[in-house]
């Protein structure tokens, strides 16, 4: 796996206090799941990031735009077209999102 | 190794929404002096296409679904026979007399397309001739796409201010509909035709113009036509129809191509920054301009980027729905045809075109008020 993402385990490692990258990584993922289930108009069940979104049957160019402009609306990030050709999880996006916006 | 991940960038309210100039990119910024556009007009084929109805190659809910999505509800397509030089040539007869322009004031003709009569002669010299300009004009051709009418423009602006033309005679002109084939889905509801004419003067109540004109040609293949030029001759292989993707799409290697997807990634990138960047070296402010004309590529993208500038709708004049994207004839077309009422009055206008190349331009104008022609229908 190429995207870096902490476990559970490394984000716990202070069981005292609340761990914020683990809290916000839950948050980001959240909210990635949820601008790519209303870009590609998913209703009918829930996303994973080992999901290959680019065989979801809701996927096509049209469906990429709407990705596309809602990556840059809610994380500030664009994605170049080499780069995005190279994604293909949504593990992998989340990774490329962070790496952005870092 | 855990590496950490960012707490900022989390949350779209505490984002800072704020556009990065680039500030280390070199770009080419040139001012012009009291060089204006004195009249505007276009022509477009009568012949209109119903962009629901198109085509039945592909089902009517996926028709829709593209043409709901693009915001282009009719197009127009030149009838066979019919060149953008035509469209041109009718659009700079309507606009001659409008102006009450003697023809032997123009001194300089500029012919902007990528859809030319001929590979040579240049269509320019071919409309000086039609137009019955005299012997002593100066004409050639510019070949670039969406952003050819801002680079159509400084070009003519440049060779005004050397006081060596009395008046220039931009015509710009595309018959995109021929370009891309009725089978590929990522292109088939795009593109329409039309052309376009401007009287360009010099006077002092012009003022000061800003131009930025630039170019990346690492991405000629996101918006590109394979063969049919010298690289890749034309040849009965490059004139085969064949399925080009795992959408099933068809066309032949003579069909332009394009990567949407990647385009929009490079309008995000590029168009917002370099539109902060124009005004910035206009030394003015978004707010103070009255109108921004963006080269007409869907609605889709339009949309957004008026949403990602913050620019009321209002201030964003649009004719997508109407004419369809024509490439670099989109600008003036919109003006044309949308701003006829507010371009007699002075306002301050913001152009931004973008596409094949990649090729983009910006400029900011003052137009103290311009003749606009009728809409010319050319049957």
């Amino acid at each position: 796996m190429v995207y870096r993402l902490a476990t559970r385990q490394q984000c716990l490692l202070s069981p005292d206090r609340p761990n914020h990258k683990y809290l916000n990584f839950l948050i980001m993922q959240e909210q990635l799941f949820e601008l790519v289930k209303e870009a590609l108009e998913i209703e009918d069940r829930e996303l994973s990031l080992d999901d290959n979104f680019k065989d979801y049957e809701e996927w096509d160019s049209l469906g990429q735009l709407s990705v596309i402009a809602a990556l840059d609306e809610n994380f500030n990030v664009v994605i170049e077209g080499a780069a995005f050709a190279k994604i293909n999880t949504l593990g992998e996006l989340l990774a490329k999102v962070q790496e952005l916006s870092a | 190794m855990q590496k950490s991940i960012p707490l900022a960038n989390c949350s779209p309210k505490c984002r800072n929404f704020q556009l990065k100039v680039k500030t280390d990119t070199i770009m080419a910024f040139i001012t012009y002096h009291n060089t204006g556009i004195a009249g505007l007009s276009a022509a477009v084929p009568a012949n209109t296409i119903d962009n629901y109805a198109y085509t039945e190659h592909f089902d009517a809910d996926s028709v829709r679904e593209i043409v709901d999505k693009v915001g282009i509800k009719e197009r127009r397509f030149a009838p066979e026979g019919i060149c953008a030089s035509d469209l041109c040539f009718a659009a700079a007869e309507r606009l001659i007399t409008d102006m009450d322009i003697d023809r032997q004031t123009i001194d300089l003709l500029i012919f902007v397309s990528q859809t030319p009569d001929y590979r040579m002669p240049a269509t320019s010299v071919l409309l000086q001739d039609r137009l019955g300009l005299a012997k002593t004009t100066a004409a050639f051709d510019i070949n670039l796409g969406c952003s050819a009418f801002i680079y159509g423009l400084s070009v003519a602006f440049a060779m005004m201010q050397t006081g060596g033309f009395r008046r220039a005679l931009l015509l710009d002109g595309e018959t995109r509909s021929r370009i891309y084939h009725p089978k590929d889905r990522k292109t088939a509801f795009l593109f329409g035709d039309g052309g376009v004419a401007a009287i360009i003067e010099n006077d002092p109540k012009y003022g000061e113009s800003y131009f930025s004109l630039n170019t990346d040609g690492s991405k000629e293949s996101l918006i590109k036509m394979d063969a049919g030029g010298y690289r890749n001759p034309s040849s009965v292989e490059t004139l085969k129809e064949k399925v080009v993707d795992e959408y099933g799409n068809i066309r032949t290697d003579e069909h332009g191509y394009m990567n949407g997807a990647d385009v929009f990634n490079f309008v995000l990138l590029e168009i917002p920054g370099n539109i902060k960047s124009t005004l910035q070296y206009a030394g003015t402010t978004q707010e103070a301009v009255d109108y921004f004309l963006f080269h007409q590529a869907n609605s889709y993208m339009n949309g957004y980027l008026a949403k990602k500038l913050k620019l009321p709708a209002e201030k964003v004049p649009s004719c997508i729905e109407y004419f369809g994207n024509t490439s670099s004839v989109s600008i003036p077309l919109t003006m044309a045809t949308q701003m006829q009422d507010t371009l007699p009055q002075p306002q301050k206008l913001l152009l931004s075109g973008f596409g094949v190349g990649m090729s983009w331009a910006s400029c900011v104008l003052n137009s103290p008020g311009m003749v606009v022609s009728n809409l010319v229908e050319v049957e």
